[in-house]
């Protein structure tokens, strides 16, 4: 926590060095929230990248009121919200998974390498309804309290909590290969 | 088994890797960035300021006098403007209709988003269109249509173009219309019409070229929309919309008008992408499968299963059919090295909401440099646009 504070404080000053830290000490563990929320790598990549980007643009700005991984993470789980949001726009959605045919395999440019553990737990994620596989993402992969996650969702710290124990028990039966009807539950 | 402990430490500790180059040139690039970083606003810094100010009698007497000086600048500008026509909003409205052509460009959270070039025939219909998405050149999705054909250019590293048949019967083609500069003004002009909004027109100053209109919602709907109107020619040059009340919640989009009623350049909407790029033509050729009298579920499963079985036999023109057009080459130089050998089970599709698309697990056999393994995938599977009733199939993530 100390040593976020003062990372930030030398951020704001410019300093290139503390940039690197922040970055090789929270890359992964956005990467991986986005690719848990998302399911899909490149959009995963391009929303951290936007995340880093924007931090540092803003950083003059920026007051660091509790901890700067659940404030990235926030920002990671905003990008991908909009991210699908945009996508979902483009009202032939699916003809974007149509072009991935070609890509989807690995990229000369691809940025991350899921080990097969967050292969399996991203697509059993991607079984979840979107609200679930958030509080199940954001409480155990963005370490945040329910209270921040309630907070996230517009939602009571009740519902948030009773959203991830739902989608925890789903990914139980799921992931124990029990079948996908409870998901329609 | 897997207990809920284990399902949770799963969740916590599922590795992710970067690979070395792109980690560098990724950080690389942040770092070219720092020197972004954007001062104070000087809405930030405001209140401090003025406190300060105001906590000192000279500088009292300074703010007083400096009040009193541009009050007078403003007594002039209106003495001197004395002899012109007040001008009405009317006047917009009047010079915007007629509608043939604008290029815009919108704003989300005062960052560029979209930009857009459109053509209307005489009764404002739309003719074409041309959308780019994106911020950097090489990254941007381009969207042309026309003739109820619409040309998307997926950027690298994707590189394809996808054809496809979108009609624009019901108008409203990609929500143009809610960019349409002609609409706005009219939409405006209903509100504060109808008593649903107050409208306050600021006349150019010293310190600005533009007329500013600022219109508040009065029906209890929490947005501001504030127009710029350049005082020649009467076109509105940019509308900014700020919806919510709490000052931290403030959602803005703003629309930029670049030209209206320009004659464009054709070539705009010709779809020239660039060389190399991966072609999937859903227009002149028939793509997916018929659905019959398969109910929907049923016709998810079959046209996965079919294409399975066109690959397994090495067909690629088929099974590029059923996978939306994909070229044989393509899928021949993609999955070559693979082969289905048996599905084991196909199981039930679980279709998103309100959108004709489903996702369907599959557990197969595979042979994969001789070798035979058990694979377990999840395909997606899509209506075809502009086509009812045929569907197909996505591979996406068969490795």
């Amino acid at each position: 926590m100390l040593e976020d504070r003062l990372l930030v404080w030398r951020l704001r000053r410019g300093s290139s060095e503390a940039l690197c830290r922040i970055y090789e000490k929270y890359r992964d563990d956005l990467l991986r929230l986005a690719v848990s929320l998302s399911n899909e790598t490149t959009m995963a990549e391009d929303v951290v990248q936007d995340v880093f980007a924007s931090f540092i643009r803003k950083a003059r700005q920026f007051r660091l009121t509790g901890s700067l991984k659940g404030y990235l993470a926030t920002c990671v789980a905003n990008g991908v919200r909009n991210a699908n949001r945009d996508s979902l726009r483009r009202r032939c959605a699916g003809l974007d998974e149509a072009g991935q045919i070609c890509a989807e395999s690995r990229r000369p440019d691809q940025w991350v390498v899921l080990s097969e553990e967050l292969e399996q737990v991203a697509r059993a994620l991607a079984l979840l309804p979107y609200e679930q596989c958030q509080a199940v993402t954001l409480r155990l992969q963005g370490r945040m309290k329910f209270r921040e996650i309630a907070n996230f969702q517009h939602v009571p710290v009740k519902t948030a909590l009773s959203r991830y124990r739902c989608g925890l028990q789903k990914l139980r039966t799921l992931m124990n290969g029990e079948g996908t009807n409870a998901i329609a539950e | 088994m897997r207990s809920l402990n284990d399902i949770k430490k799963l969740i916590t500790r599922a590795k992710i890797h970067t690979k070395v180059n792109v980690d560098q040139a990724v950080l690389g690039h942040l770092i070219e960035r720092l020197p972004e970083m954007e001062k104070k606003t000087a809405a930030a810094r405001q209140p401090r300021g003025r406190s300060t100010i105001m906590r000192s009698p000279f500088m009292k007497l300074a703010a007083a006098a400096a009040v009193m000086a541009i009050a007078g600048i403003g007594l002039v500008g209106i003495l001197q403007n004395g002899g012109q026509t007040a001008y009405a909003f009317e006047q917009t409205v009047e010079a915007m209709q007629g509608k043939r052509s604008f290029h815009i460009q919108t704003y989300f959270q005062q960052r560029p988003h979209d930009e857009f070039w459109a053509e209307f025939d005489e009764e404002g219909k739309l003719l074409r269109f041309r959308q780019h998405e994106g911020k950097i050149p090489e990254h941007t999705l381009v969207t042309i249509w026309e003739d109820s054909v619409m040309n998307r250019y997926y950027p690298m590293p994707l590189g394809v173009h996808l054809m496809t048949h979108v009609d624009n019967s019901g108008g409203g083609l990609e929500g143009l219309e809610e960019f349409d500069p002609e609409n706005i003004v009219q939409e405006v002009q209903t509100l504060v019409a109808n008593g649903k909004a107050t409208m306050e027109i600021q006349e150019p100053s010293l310190y600005a070229d533009l007329m500013t209109i600022r219109v508040t919602r009065t029906d209890g709907k929490a947005l501001r929309r504030v127009l710029l109107v350049d005082p020649d020619t009467k076109f509105v040059v940019r509308v900014d919309d700020y919806w919510g009340r709490e000052a931290e919640q403030v959602f803005h989009h703003g629309t930029e008008v670049l030209e209206y009623n320009k004659t464009m350049d054709p070539r705009l909407f010709e779809p020239n992408f660039p060389e190399g790029t991966i072609l999937l033509d859903q227009v002149t050729q028939e793509v997916g499968m018929g659905q019959g009298d398969m109910t929907n579920d049923e016709v998810a499963v079959e046209v996965l299963r079919q294409a399975l079985e066109a690959w397994a036999q090495g067909d690629y023109a088929q099974a590029g059919k059923l996978c939306g057009g994909a070229p044989r080459e393509l899928l021949a130089g993609r999955f070559g090295h693979l082969r289905p050998v048996r599905i084991i089970s196909i199981g039930e599709p679980q279709w998103a909401e309100h959108m004709p698309r489903c996702r369907v697990h599959c557990k197969y056999e595979i042979e994969r440099d001789g070798q035979t393994e058990v694979t377990s995938q999840t395909f997606c599977v899509f209506a075809v646009d502009g086509r009812p009733g045929r569907w197909y199939v996505s591979f996406r993530g068969v490795r």
